[in-house]
């Protein structure tokens, strides 16, 4: 049996299993680890008529009065907005989100995020981190292939009967946030609705290595 | 009467018993015999993921032949030329093959320093199928043993297959490029200078100036002895392994003819299948039959680069890598050597030990290296330049710093059927 057909017979089983898997891409893609400096926002920024504080490395706003001005204006008066780029995935009905890219891919995790927080057709405020520094450990190397992310998940027995994958993309995230929350990889950020659970998961597969890494949930 | 026969006869008999079963053990450790199946059996790169083909035989050096004629070998460009350059070829066309030269020095050199083209080179040769598969380099045509393919940087409407050994050349007509993304993966990285050449019609490239590359760190990755012992040993038909300890070493093993022996103390691991038959296989079987090994060796594929390969002793290793360089350690830490059962016998031999994730340092510290002319200069004063058959960039597995491993870029040249840090080499001296 090839490969390829091995791995046929496991989407099959899957799918024997009740779960919902969308055509998934074969190819390999490109990353590199990286280091990251976060900006500790140690100059608190002024901003007229808000609150602002800074906890965790996150920049947090709260507008004394929500604003009705459109996003790329508000975009453009917070600090290096210009690097961050709209992630229609990530955002949602009260959330318009906002990521740094590393090597064309979105920064997966808040340090590289700038979320908008919205009430209806009124912005209240955002929170932003920021990663000042990016620094490329290694030249890029191929990464694992969708397919082959979400099928590390099922073999790790990380998808539960009847689940379905919404989605599956490429982006950066910590590869062991606790020990060395410096350290970036390629990830596939896996979304996954557990039936059972009634749950939305994200789960993160590191795109050189392909082991499961702690999710963020 | 029962009881009679058991105070008798049941203690002799258990003693020979036990008497046989060792001598039909050492019979069977020493005279090979058929092999129930495993699963570590010969296969076509069908049995091989594609992906994992690509990752494994990819290039270990990029050289930019400029419009000038200087020639730059590209170092730590953080797109990945020869990756990238990979990843672009699906989308080509390719047409004829067709052998243009051999045994000719100045054609053969002519095509490595062909201006305004980038010259990618392999460890080793690679078998058509292989290259065919790493490189999707989808002609009809057979491709000859490759070593190093030139491509043109604009409108290429051929590319060249070299192979060293004949000094073949090999024009491989193209129909449709998309380089686009390649030369713009160019940028950035070092550069360093470099002159191709060919000496007793072999093909050298020699650095004409000292020059520096960075030391990096890594994580140490440690496999248990015990768990990849499992994983080799245990099959659906049989999960029973047996375990012994005995001076320094531990040695599991499942029937009559599999079984892993670890040092406990250097973490060399060896293992040893009798399959009862002989084979000889050809530089593509060879390469194929290795990758299927190397996968089912459960050491993670993405951190192993084909290294090396000897038809005639039916050998391939794989090494782990640093930016497109090979890593050489002295304990044979992050590589594993696949020997194929010429003989009967299926031998590995590999470390517990491998390179992890690179880990930041806090300065750039560098290693600087001498010229070419330099290091042979030395090697001819040690009296050992006859002896050397080889030279390449690599680096070198240093310390083991508690969990972290250091990597110091290096020569390394081929002596005595190996690759050794020139350094090593020097500080041997007169001897023989």
């Amino acid at each position: 049996m090839t490969p390829e057909q091995a791995q046929a017979v496991t989407l099959r089983e899957m799918r024997a299993h009740g779960i919902k898997v969308p055509h998934l891409s074969t190819q390999p893609q490109k990353g590199s680890y990286v280091t990251v400096q976060a900006d500790e926002f140690n100059t608190m920024p002024t901003i007229k008529r808000a609150s602002v504080s800074i906890v965790d490395q996150q920049l947090n706003v709260t507008y004394d009065q929500p604003v009705k001005r459109s996003l790329a204006t508000l975009k453009h008066q917070v600090l290096a907005g210009n690097q961050y780029h709209y992630d229609q995935k990530l955002s949602t009905n009260n959330r318009d989100v906002f990521t740094q890219l590393i090597n064309g891919q979105p920064v997966l995790t808040s340090a590289g995020q700038l979320q908008f927080h919205r009430n209806q057709a009124s912005v209240t405020g955002y929170s932003q981190g920021h990663l000042l520094k990016v620094t490329q450990l290694q030249q890029a190397a191929p990464t694992i292939s969708q397919q082959q992310a979400v099928i590390n998940l099922y073999r790790h027995n990380d998808l539960n009967d009847n689940a379905q994958i919404k989605d599956v993309r490429l982006g950066y995230a910590p590869l062991n946030a606790i020990d060395d929350p410096t350290l970036y990889g390629p990830v596939w950020q896996v979304k996954v609705w557990d039936k059972t659970a009634n749950h939305l998961q994200t789960l993160m597969v590191s795109a050189l290595t392909g082991t499961i890494l702690q999710n963020d949930d | 009467m029962i009881k009679w026969m058991k105070d008798k006869w049941l203690p002799s008999a258990l003693w020979l018993a036990v008497g046989l079963s060792v001598i039909f053990s050492i019979s069977v450790w020493l005279n090979p015999y058929r092999l129930e199946p495993t699963g570590l059996n010969e296969g076509t790169t069908s049995n091989v993921d594609q992906n994992v083909i690509q990752t494994v035989y990819q290039a270990n050096q990029v050289i930019w032949n400029q419009a000038d004629g200087s020639q730059k070998l590209l170092f730590g460009q953080p797109a990945n030329v020869a990756l990238t350059l990979q990843q672009s070829l699906p989308k080509w066309k390719f047409g004829s093959v067709k052998q243009v030269s051999d045994h000719n020095r100045e054609r053969y050199l002519a095509r490595l320093r062909q201006s305004n083209a980038i010259v990618i080179s392999f460890p080793g040769e690679l078998a058509s199928n292989i290259l065919k598969q790493s490189y999707h380099l989808t002609s009809d045509d057979f491709l000859g043993k490759v070593d190093r393919l030139v491509i043109p940087l604009q409108n290429p409407r051929e590319i060249y297959l070299l192979q060293d050994r004949g000094l073949v050349v090999r024009r491989l007509r193209v129909k449709q490029s998309q380089l686009a993304g390649v030369r713009q993966a160019l940028g950035g990285g070092k550069k360093i200078d470099v002159e191709a050449k060919v000496i007793n019609q072999q093909p050298v490239m020699t650095f004409p100036h000292a020059f520096e590359l960075p030391n990096y760190q890594f994580q140490l990755t440690t496999d248990e002895g015990s768990t990849l012992a499992t994983a080799l040993l245990t099959t659906k038909a049989t999960s029973n392994v047996h375990r012994q300890h005995s001076n320094g070493q531990t040695t599991y093993w499942v029937g009559k003819n599999r079984r892993v022996i670890v040092d406990d103390q250097t973490g060399k691991i060896q293992y040893e299948q009798y399959v009862g038959t002989s084979q000889v296989r050809s530089l593509g079987a060879l390469q194929t039959w290795g990758l299927r090994q190397l996968t089912q060796a459960n050491l993670g594929t993405n951190s192993f680069r084909y290294a090396a390969i000897s038809t005639s002793g039916q050998t391939i290793t794989y090494r782990n890598s640093v930016q497109g360089l090979l890593v050489f350690s002295d304990q044979g830490d992050g590589s594993i050597t696949l020997k194929a059962n010429n003989d009967g016998l299926i031998r590995w031999q590999f470390s517990r030990y491998r390179l992890g994730t690179p880990v930041a340092t806090a300065t750039n510290a560098g290693t600087r290296l001498p010229a070419t002319g330099v290091v042979m200069n030395q090697l001819k004063e040690a009296g050992k330049l006859s002896e050397i058959a080889g030279l390449q960039l690599g680096y070198r597995w240093t310390q083991v710093n508690g969990n972290q491993v250091n990597v110091q870029p290096s020569y390394f040249v081929y002596y005595h059927g190996n690759w050794v840090d020139y350094k090593t080499i020097l500080s041997l001296g007169g001897q023989r």
